[in-house]
């Protein structure tokens, strides 16, 4: 099967400053990618290249099998885009504006279309100009699910958002997605955790993982050693282990690519005097945040590194 | 078709308001035009506006238009809408053409037959001066004003660039000018001609409306501001050269090639004699780096049906210590001359280092006029009307009073400028109200009007042009003579004589002995 999204040593850069550094992503066919970093990491911008918005500089893009820079004209009527910065016709009405938008959609639903315009209570006569931000949003949605795209492709849609609109967004958004693949970027992990299939985590232009939630859950434990006497940290720790830290009897560290008992095994043979073991799930928010600790540190290292390395004047 | 159609009507449902506005300007363009062809009653308000504000007004209202049409799907910019909808640019482009033509050219074409019409002519017909008309107002316009709307985001930024060109076209047009001025003659118009003849005008104005074309296509097709911007400079820079190259082809050369010279046992088409007398003195005035003089002449020689037409002259020295110094062609701005003697001054400009070097000394002057041989062509004979009365051939026109109390006649016709006519009529020093006027009470004057070589179409760019055919500044015999207080009566014929080109030639005239003035200096 074609994966929707793939992409291969993706790279921008914006004279001298890299937004995005060789990014390889798949996004199969149905899934709900959810794009995730903190601000600034390179989420807009990755997707604009997705959308033809944006020429990479190196690397290549392929959306719905066809190269990014193809896309354009007919090829959107497949796509729905929606982005919290983009410019909508702001004179027009909501009628006015799904009025025109029809006849550029040969497989429009106007069934669907009214479904929407009630399910988000829109105000038909009233100019996009004079709506709130989360109607503004809901009129962008509806207009851009209307016509039943493969792929929807949502640029922080929820940010500023209230929770009741973003459920009723998020809510639509799962209505379509048995039929469509979903792409979409936030900086909050947990308005994605509930729905999203697969996870990306982007940061300073680098995609650090990018996998299933399922398997990204099942790869990660907060392991929790228990040891007969206090211990310094080994030097040589797997660099699988994360945030490691240890107080008085007991060493605490995220296992990043946990495997049940044989993790338990390694973790026993690591440590003298183990008492008890426990490896405990965790919420995608607390393994996003070591990750991010982790590689800001690494980055750190790195960079300190090259400033050492420098010859002096 | 349909994705063309469907923009088409947003941006007309969407910009009614825009659309209303530029038909107001048009409508007050139509109302308020034909104003301007009674020169008495025309408001002193326009007159201290300008003779085009109102076709400025049209402009601007079409600036706005072009403006909101374009910037609804902007072609800068990575957050507008509907560059991630299914947009086909051709569809865009042509949905955007198409709203020009319907709600610009298609107005404003029917306004322009309103003024024809209003001006007595018939709108249809002239497909050549509405085909100039429309390239002039496209290339000089709506071209350039669609490309930078193309090429901006918004109006503000639009309005920057709008004015950031016009400056670079104004600076453009004034080192030109200069470039050029020095050595200005004529060759494709009579009197005060065009720097750039028509016909090169033109392909300049072509070039504009191509260039344009070019950079919305290629703006529209790409969406890269930086390549599109590129080519819209260095089409720019093309014109402005190429307008460069064809003014600067105009002199010396262009003269050369335009009045062959006399072949020997060829007779001077004019006669010529150096003439100084009381009336029109060989006369020295110095300017801060030339000598300006004003050589007297008589010329005469026409032959009777003819008029002779002085476009260029040239003045060259051969001293006695064998120095030869030539000047250049230098345009002459006079009106034709009639059958009879007549006694100009021409003027005679050199530098003030060659005329301390010639001054001492006697010369040999040489003295050449580039001359273009007309001959009396069509005649027609009209009675003056009451309010205007048709002229075959010419126009329609009226009498009109100016304020200095002198009559005249006021002429308009359709389309371009009018061939030479010469222009007689009967003035009565009796009140037209008053019985018929005696012969003894009528005199006979006459005007030159037109040009021997007319331009298409008005580069004022609107189908009716209006002339002063004054019938009245001088008698039938090209002597100056004034009309104050004479009547122009309703019933009294005016004749119009169209003069035809036969030929382009030279005239020659030499005074051994020349002895060049000695400047006068205040006491």
């Amino acid at each position: 099967m074609i994966p929707t999204i793939q992409t291969h040593d993706l790279t921008k850069r914006f004279g001298r400053t890299e937004v995005l550094h060789e990014i390889d992503l798949t996004v199969p066919e149905g899934a709900i990618y959810a794009l995730v970093g903190p601000n600034g990491a390179g989420k807009t911008t990755m997707i604009k290249l997705l959308m033809n918005i944006l020429r990479p500089t190196a690397g290549s893009a392929r959306v719905l099998g066809l190269d990014t820079h193809e896309l354009a004209g007919e090829v959107f009527s497949r796509i729905g885009y929606v982005s919290e910065n983009q410019e909508m016709p702001e004179a027009m009405t909501v009628t006015a504006m799904l009025e025109y938008m029809r006849p550029f959609y040969p497989r429009w639903d106007r069934e669907l279309e009214r479904q929407l315009v009630r399910q988000f209570d829109l105000p038909m006569e009233r100019k996009l100009k004079h709506l709130s931000r989360g109607m503004k949003m809901k009129a962008a949605f509806a207009s851009s699910l209307a016509y039943r795209p493969s792929l929807i492709v949502l640029d922080e849609p929820f940010t500023g958002l209230d929770p009741l609109v973003r459920d009723e967004l998020i809510e639509s958004l799962l209505e379509r997605a048995p039929e469509t693949t979903i792409f979409l970027s936030s900086h909050d992990l947990a308005e994605i955790e509930s729905f999203a299939s697969h996870v990306g985590y982007l940061e300073e232009g680098r995609m650090l993982f990018s996998e299933e939630m399922t398997v990204l859950a099942d790869r990660f434990r907060e392991v929790t050693v228990t040891l007969t006497a206090p211990v310094k940290l080994p030097h040589d720790l797997p660099a699988t282990w994360l945030q490691a830290e240890t107080v008085d009897c007991v060493v605490r560290f995220v296992h990043s690519e946990y495997q049940g008992e044989a993790s338990e095994r390694e973790v026993a043979e690591k440590f003298a005097g183990v008492r008890d073991v426990t490896c405990e799930a965790m919420p995608l928010r607390a393994i996003f945040l070591a990750i991010a600790k982790t590689g800001r540190m690494q980055n750190h290292a790195t960079q300190r590194t090259a400033v050492d390395r420098r010859p002096e004047a | 078709m349909r994705q063309v159609l469907n923009i088409f009507r947003k941006d007309t449902r969407q910009f009614w308001l825009e659309i209303l506005a530029s038909f107001a300007a048009l409508a007050i363009y139509v109302v308020h035009y034909p104003a301007r062809w009674n020169v008495v009653q025309y408001p002193l308000s326009y007159q201290q506006l300008g003779d085009n504000w109102m076709m400025c007004v049209v402009v601007v209202a079409w600036w706005l238009l072009i403006a909101r049409v374009v910037h609804a799907e902007s072609l800068v910019g990575e957050r507008q809408f509907w560059i991630t909808r299914p947009y086909e640019w051709k569809s865009l482009i042509v949905a955007k053409a198409l709203f020009v033509g319907v709600w610009i050219y298609v107005p404003f074409v029917i306004a322009q037959m309103l003024v024809l019409r209003e001006a007595g002519f018939s709108p249809l017909g002239h497909a050549s001066g509405w085909l100039l008309m429309l390239a002039l107002y496209s290339g000089v316009f709506i071209f350039p004003l669609i490309a930078i709307a193309a090429l901006t985001a918004n109006f503000a930024r639009m309005a920057l660039a709008v004015f950031g060109s016009y400056l670079a076209a104004i600076a453009c047009t004034i080192w030109i000018t200069n470039r050029s001025e020095v050595h200005a003659v004529s060759v494709y118009s009579q009197g005060y001609g065009t720097m750039v003849p028509y016909s090169h005008f033109f392909v300049l104005v072509v070039f504009a409306v191509v260039g344009g074309a070019s950079v919305v296509l290629l703006q529209y097709a790409t969406r890269r501001v930086w390549l599109s911007c590129t080519l819209a400079v260095c089409l720019a820079a093309l014109g402005a050269g190429g307008a460069l190259a064809l003014s600067s082809r105009m002199p010396q050369r262009e003269v050369d090639r335009q009045y062959p010279a006399a072949s020997s046992g060829v007779a001077n088409p004019l006669q010529l004699a150096f003439a100084p007398k009381p009336s029109n003195p060989l006369f020295v005035g110095v300017w801060p780096s030339n000598v300006f003089i004003a050589f007297p002449i008589d010329l005469s020689g026409v032959p009777e049906g003819a008029a002779m037409e002085v476009d260029n002259m040239q003045f060259s020295m051969d001293a006695a210590d064998g120095e030869h110094w030539i000047g250049p062609w230098r345009q002459l701005n006079t009106t034709p001359f009639l059958p009879g003697t007549h006694s100009p001054s021409l003027p005679f400009i050199l530098s003030r280092k060659d005329y301390e070097h010639f001054k001492s000394m006697p010369v040999t002057l040489h003295v050449v006029l580039a001359v273009t041989e007309l001959r009396a062509g069509r005649e027609t004979t009209a009675t003056i009307a009451n309010p205007t009365f048709p002229v075959n051939g010419f126009g329609v026109c009226s009498t009109q009073w100016g304020e200095q109390s002198q009559n005249f006649l006021h002429c308009r016709s359709e389309f371009g400028e009018l061939p030479l006519t010469y222009v007689t009529a009967a003035f009565s020093n009796k009140p037209c109200s008053g019985p018929q006027p005696q012969p003894e009470d009528v005199r006979t004057f006459a005007e030159w009007t037109g040009k021997a070589y007319p331009d298409p179409i008005d580069a004022g760019s609107d189908p009716v042009r209006v002339t002063f055919a004054e019938s009245g500044a001088y008698d039938n015999r090209g002597h100056e003579h004034g009309t104050r207080g004479l009547a122009l009566c309703p019933g009294t014929p005016a004749q119009f004589t169209h003069y035809d080109v036969v030929r382009r030639s030279r005239a020659y005239l030499t005074v051994p002995n020349f002895q060049l003035p000695a400047e006068v200096h205040p006491t």
